[in-house]
């Protein structure tokens, strides 16, 4: 193991910003060490990378503008953009997988990790691509449910991908989490 | 104490942040130059001797003063 060079690939499915938090924290913590690190993202996993829109942009703003050879743009529905406004996204208005308390929770859990000088997730996203972190988009995400790789919070090293660059990655991997 | 060549100060930070503040100070330093670290987060001390121990680098003198810790890294 010691001249393969060492890597860690970390895929978040969940949109629970509690899980989110993990997962970042980890990937973070493995780049600081100086190991190289890939973060995937699938299906509800990428809701923590979009930018927060409010319901009018995502029915009337333009749409879609940086992906189209990742979409099959003829069997869009009207559906797709129903389920993207109740699915919004925006990193720190993720929901809690417990104490949610309707959405006040992860308002009372920002403040808590404030007070304590510990970053929050939207500035461990940030940390993260500072620290040169590759983000991975799977494409089913980015084709069903319609999500506009131009329109993130990160614009650095994201790529949008299928199934067998992931195991391609978690292979040459030694850390490999599903988060 | 020797001089360092670069001081920082991760006072009042939580983890991951010490070591993050360290890997990107790290990054301008050539090899065999000094720097020091002081923090006081509860396992900070921890945090950067597994960080050097990883990648190679040694730790010259650490220093405890109450929750707070000093320590000199050379690359």
């Amino acid at each position: 193991m010691g001249d393969q060079p060492k890597q860690a690939t970390i895929m978040v499915v969940s949109a629970d910003m509690d899980r989110v938090i993990a997962a970042f924290l980890i990937a973070t913590g493995y780049a600081a060490m100086g190991i190289k690190t890939k973060m995937w993202f699938t299906i509800l996993g990428a809701n923590c990378l979009k930018r927060r829109r409010s319901i009018f942009h995502i029915l009337f703003g333009r749409k879609n503008q940086g992906d189209s050879q990742y979409r099959r743009t003829e069997t869009d529905s009207v559906v797709q953009t129903m389920v993207q406004t109740l699915n919004q996204g925006g990193a720190n208005h993720l929901p809690l997988s417990r104490v949610n308390l309707f959405g006040a929770g992860p308002k009372i859990f920002n403040y808590l990790l404030r007070r304590k000088n510990i970053p929050t997730l939207e500035d461990l996203i940030y940390l993260a691509e500072e620290l040169d972190i590759s983000f991975t988009i799977c494409q089913v995400c980015v084709d069903a449910l319609g999500l506009d790789t131009a329109d993130l919070i990160v614009s650095k090293n994201v790529e949008v991908k299928g199934v067998s660059q992931y195991v391609k990655d978690s292979i040459s991997s030694q850390y490999n989490a599903v988060i | 104490m020797q001089k360092a060549d670069k001081e920082i100060d991760v006072c009042g930070s939580c983890c991951p942040m010490p070591l993050i503040t360290v890997r990107k100070a790290v990054a301008g330093l050539k090899s065999g130059q000094i720097l020091r670290v002081a923090g006081d987060d509860p396992v900070f001390e921890e945090s950067v001797r597994d960080l050097c121990e990883i990648s190679g680098y040694k730790i010259i003198e650490v220093e405890n003063i109450g929750p707070k810790a000093v320590m000199m890294i050379q690359l």
